[in-house]
């Protein structure tokens, strides 16, 4: 086909003038190509943040313990028929890898003259270290999942509650709560080791027990829910309809629904990138449709002269698409090669990043190149250059032949 | 529709005005002309005396300002644009004073240039092309590109280029103006072999005296006037 090989030609010709263009181009398709790759990361590392912080897979429970509150502690548990039940099918499914039930509870924790609130997760420690390597991390002590099966009445409550009570790891606590009969119970427990989050409004009320202590402090066989870790977050839709035909009474929440965060960063970070992506879409735009331009007054005499040979003046503009095709194509190949090495290069790096809002610690710059967004990237960087060679060429109908021909 | 006795060009009252601003310049004034078929005509006259203007016209390249051309029997002073490219592309070769060969192209693809929408497959193409270049005696220079050939050399391509689709009749606007005189002679020399040989007219514009001799018929303008 003529008008490709033209088109190649041309680029071939015209590659030591166009290095600008194409500067343009790979440095645009870089800086897109870095800007996603940080999302990608950032975005992975949120979810799995969230699913392995804690909030699992999926979450089982009544609907009125996620949306309603409880007048009465555990007024919307699981009774011990559903507990044993949810934990069968659990352990017979072969998708779910981890069922832990937990239970929320509240409290006044109390040394010495100090009584401070606390809010409890009640937990099978040893399950919830397999979700999360970093269950619970403690900066003293140890963590309850060191604690053999006897050791029941151990606790590890956050940084800024043992700083008020004036506690470290070993000390003996007394907590307080108000049992699912109405009354009021107290244990007596030890510190086993003391938590941070990160954020301190958290650290300030966190209590971490293993499960039988909440439940004699609480004078219950309930849970408040069931966490679910499966082998592969996409089977995620199939188990919770399956769960949810299991258990019509209950509600089943993916961990999306239940933090509804991830969602607003995902869009906010896209919505932040697309204006960004335009920016840059348009300063490759502008420079290539310019050299197409430049290319074309340059080139005046040939499409004059092809022109008056009849040949269509189609054809003539499919050979400027194809020439920046050509240009769009090779400048973000490079693009991307470059990104793989910048990426690569990030990541070994170890750039240290400030703590985002809400958190008190940093954490090391991680970007994920992946494929099919370069793939995307790619297609937009062609896109946008025969775009751009479309509106540069749209006027080759217009070219004054008698002028052109001679030159 | 053209028997042989009628006219392959036929120009009636045909005028060309340019405005520049206050200016008006008649390049041509009701210029009478009819061209025979097969015949090497040369149009001469002295700088700035209507001959490209002449040319771009009965080339369809641009419209007269009043009168009318009719090309083989075919009015064609009011065609559109994709008309008036149609026109070109079956029935009309242009050889032009600076060659305009495509730099990117080879010989024998600037020829085959010429062949395109004449629906012929590759290989009839090609062998079409390298047809013409033997006739214009550049068979060995075929795959050379434009800048590794001489100026009477790329002429010759030129001129396959604009045979190569056997138009019935070739605008050629002063094309020996940048060769030397033994090129020049030669070039001409060619043209008219070629035209009697495939019975193709050629419209050859020039102010050289030494080329006029060689020439079936002139014309002559001057001040946009034309005398036959
Ligand atoms: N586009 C134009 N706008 C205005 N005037 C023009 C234009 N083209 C040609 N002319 C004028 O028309 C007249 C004829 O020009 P033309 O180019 O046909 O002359 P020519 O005989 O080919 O001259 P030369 O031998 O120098 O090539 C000249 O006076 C020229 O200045
Ligand atoms: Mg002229």
């Amino acid at each position: 086909m003529i008008w490709f090989t033209l088109a190649w030609r041309n680029f071939i010709r015209n590659t030591r003038k166009s290095y600008f263009t194409l500067l343009i181009i790979v440095v645009g398709t870089v800086a897109c190509s870095i800007g996603i790759a940080y999302m990608s990361a950032t975005f992975m590392l949120v979810k799995e943040g969230t699913i392995r912080g804690g909030a699992g897979h999926l979450q089982i429970a009544s609907t009125d313990w996620f949306d309603g509150y409880e007048e009465s502690t555990l007024q919307h548990g699981l009774s011990p028929d559903l507990v044993r039940s949810i934990e069968q099918i659990s352990t017979a499914h072969p998708d779910i890898q981890l069922a832990m039930p937990r239970i929320r509870f509240q409290g006044l924790i109390s040394h010495g003259d100090a009584s401070l609130v606390f809010i409890g997760d009640a937990v099978h420690a040893k399950l919830e270290r397999q979700l999360s390597q970093a269950f619970v991390s403690t900066v003293e002590g140890v963590g309850l999942e060191y604690l053999n099966a006897e050791q029941v009445y151990y606790v590890v409550i956050g940084s800024e509650l043992a700083r008020l009570l004036g506690v470290r790891p070993g000390d003996d606590i007394t907590l307080m709560a108000v049992t699912v009969h109405g009354g009021i119970n107290a244990v007596d427990a030890t510190i086993a080791g003391i938590s941070s989050s990160g954020n301190p409004d958290i650290d300030k009320m966190q209590l971490y027990a293993p499960l039988e202590l909440a439940q004699s402090l609480l004078l219950t066989d309930k849970v408040s829910k069931f966490v679910l870790l499966l082998e592969d977050a996409q089977r995620i839709p199939s188990v919770q309809a399956e769960l949810i035909a299991s258990f019509p009474e209950l509600t089943v929440r993916t961990w999306q629904e239940l933090s509804p965060f991830y969602a607003q960063m995902v869009a906010l970070y896209t919505r932040q990138f697309i204006v960004f992506g335009i920016i840059i879409g348009l300063v490759v735009a502008l420079t290539t449709g310019n050299a197409m331009l430049m290319n074309l007054f340059e080139r005046k005499q040939e499409l004059a002269t092809m022109s008056s040979m009849g040949l269509p003046e189609r054809g003539i503009q499919a050979s400027y698409l194809f020439e920046s095709a050509f240009l769009g194509i090779s400048a973000g190949a490079l693009g991307l090669l470059l990104s793989v090495a910048a990426c690569e290069l990030i990541n070994l790096a170890s750039i240290d990043m400030p703590p985002p809002p809400g958190r008190s610690e940093g954490y090391t710059l991680f970007v994920l190149f992946d494929a099919f967004p370069s793939l995307l990237l790619w297609g937009a960087v062609i896109l946008l250059c025969v775009l751009a060679a479309a509106f540069a060429t749209n006027r080759i109908n217009k070219l004054q032949l008698v002028e052109a021909i001679n030159g | 529709m053209c028997s042989h006795s009628e006219a392959v060009v036929m120009c009636r009252q045909m005028s060309k005005r340019y405005r520049k601003g206050e200016l008006v310049i008649d390049a041509l004034k009701q210029v009478e002309l009819s061209l025979d078929k097969g015949q090497l005509i040369a149009v001469s006259g002295p700088s700035g005396s209507g001959k490209s203007t002449l040319l771009n016209l009965i080339g369809l390249l641009d419209q007269p300002s009043a009168g009318t051309i009719e090309l083989f029997g075919k009015r064609c002073e009011s065609l559109n644009r994709a008309e008036r490219q149609r026109m070109r592309r079956k029935y009309l070769g242009f050889i032009f004073q600076n060659f305009n060969l495509l730099p990117v192209l080879n010989a024998v693809e600037n020829v085959e240039l010429s062949l395109y929408g004449h629906a012929l497959s590759k290989e009839k193409m090609r062998e079409t092309a390298l047809n013409m270049l033997r006739q214009v005696g550049l068979l060995n220079r075929a795959y050379h590109y434009p800048r590794e050939l001489s100026g009477g050399q790329q002429q010759r391509v030129g001129i396959a280029r604009a045979l190569v689709h056997q138009p019935r009749l070739v605008m050629a606007d002063e094309p020996t103006a940048n060769l030397d005189t033994k090129s020049a002679t030669d070039i001409i020399e060619l043209m008219r072999l070629l035209s009697h040989e495939i019975g193709t007219t050629f419209l050859v514009s020039t102010h050289d005296p030494r080329l006029l001799k060689n020439m079936d018929r002139e014309v002559t303008l001057t001040d946009g006037v034309l005398l036959s």
